[in-house]
């Protein structure tokens, strides 16, 4: 059967069991590795840091879905582990290098104009520049609308934010990355 | 009811008493049988189709067509909410510029699950092999501190070392240099701590004695009470000798 057809809910028997705990694991990479991957590229730029987020990610799954109350959808859950790890490797990058946010968004900038594959030509690099512009969450906001094309109301419950307060963000985002290119 | 023209023909050969006869029914049906008959047909005859349903299917059939709904409207309003944002942004939102090696998902849960695996236990080293460690380093500051007696040609103030040094160390000037290595090999740990912990002071006193001006030697007192005395001493001498 594929991954993509497993039901969360009887992934989440199988991990339960030690008999089955690390297959069921293995299935639950398989199914959202891909997703994962891109939601957390997009905020860490480059390849080499999505992988050490990702596997954290998995890494702390591993050590907490035997909690998991399952409160939410399993795929919320995962997204969210995600936007966390996301955000706290950005911010201990900042603190590595000792420097302002604002620097920390043009590190990010600059590894993006160091992609073998970047054209400032192309509206979309121009893009990418304008989505790190973004303040952090505004960005998470905006990739998950954007991309993922995720409900306000599931987001509203992964961010805890009401679902009036992402509107506006998404929407306030989209017209800076649209003047940024305009712009650009 | 008259019969056809055939069958009529066809009694007539015959020479049938039938050929005059009209088809009379004689039989009766019960009042408005025909309009009811496929009903009663069906209801008595049920089709068993032969599938099963699966436990709680039609419980949360309800939920998950509702899901799908939802879903389908969110894409639909959100691809719509963007198209009326931004046509420029929706004309672009398929497009990734990010590379990805190749095989890499193939590999992503390898990867992971070796580093869940335990990792090899560290044994640490035993009090044993800690103490062998500081008195191999003792053996060799013994050796070096010793050496540099044997090494010395400048006469020593005899009643100031008689005071100040050591026995032993005063036996370790008269030895040659097999003698010295004899007792050297024969001393234990123990007894190299001991005797640096006993004489560490004294033996750089020897020292000092040995290579600086008498008259300007300190006090025996700043010696023992204060090491930073000690090193001035030995900068200042350092100093005096590189000035001349």
């Amino acid at each position: 059967m594929s991954e993509q057809h497993l039901d969360d809910k009887e992934l989440l028997f199988q991990f339960k069991d030690p008999s089955t705990k690390e297959r069921a694991f293995t299935r639950i990479i398989k199914k959202y590795q891909e997703k994962l991957y891109w939601h957390i590229r997009r905020m860490v730029v480059t390849h080499e840091d999505a992988n050490d987020v990702l596997q954290n990610l998995f890494i702390k799954v591993w050590n907490g879905l035997d909690n998991f109350r399952e409160d939410s959808q399993l795929y919320t859950w995962l997204y969210k582990i995600a936007t966390n790890e996301s955000l706290t490797f950005i911010q201990q990058q900042k603190k590595r290098a000792s420097v302002s946010l604002s620097d920390v968004e043009n590190g990010l900038s600059n590894q993006l104009k160091a992609d073998k594959n970047f054209d400032p030509n192309k509206i979309e690099w121009k893009l990418q520049l304008a989505i790190q512009q973004l303040p952090d969450k505004q960005r998470v906001v905006f990739n998950l609308r954007y991309y993922d094309e995720m409900p306000y109301e599931e987001m509203s419950r992964m961010l805890d934010t009401s679902e009036g307060a992402l509107k506006a963000s998404y929407h306030h985002a989209v017209k800076k990355i649209e003047d940024y290119i305009l712009n650009s | 009811m008259k019969p056809g023209a055939d069958i009529l023909q066809e009694l007539q050969e015959l020479n049938s008493l039938l050929t005059g006869m009209d088809r009379v029914n004689v039989f009766t049906v019960p009042e408005g049988y025909f309009e009811t008959l496929s009903a009663i047909i069906l209801f008595n005859n049920k089709v068993d189709l032969g599938q099963a349903v699966p436990q709680g299917y039609f419980d949360q059939l309800a939920d998950n067509i509702l899901n799908k709904i939802k879903a389908q409207q969110s894409i639909e309003t959100s691809t719509e909410e963007l198209r009326q944002l931004s046509p420029m942004l929706y004309s672009i939102q398929d497009s990734n510029v990010f590379e990805v090696p190749a095989g890499y998902f193939n590999s992503v849960s390898d990867a992971i699950t070796a580093k869940l695996r335990p990792q090899a236990p560290v044994v640490r080293m035993g009090i044993r092999a800690s103490f062998m460690k500081y008195a191999a380093a003792a053996i060799v500051i013994c050796f070096l501190t010793l050496g540099i007696f044997k090494i010395v040609h400048k006469s020593i103030d005899g009643a100031q070392v008689a005071m100040t040094l050591d026995p032993s160390i005063q036996k370790g000037k008269t030895m040659n240099d097999k003698q010295f290595n004899d007792a050297l090999n024969n001393l234990s740990a123990d007894e190299i701590a001991g005797y640096l912990e006993k004489n560490g002071n004294e033996a750089d006193i020897a020292e000092l004695s040995a290579n600086i001006d008498d008259n300007n030697l300190p006090k025996q007192d700043d010696y023992i009470l204060d090491q930073t005395a000690l090193e001035k001493y030995l900068s200042d001498d350092n100093a005096k000798q590189t000035a001349n």
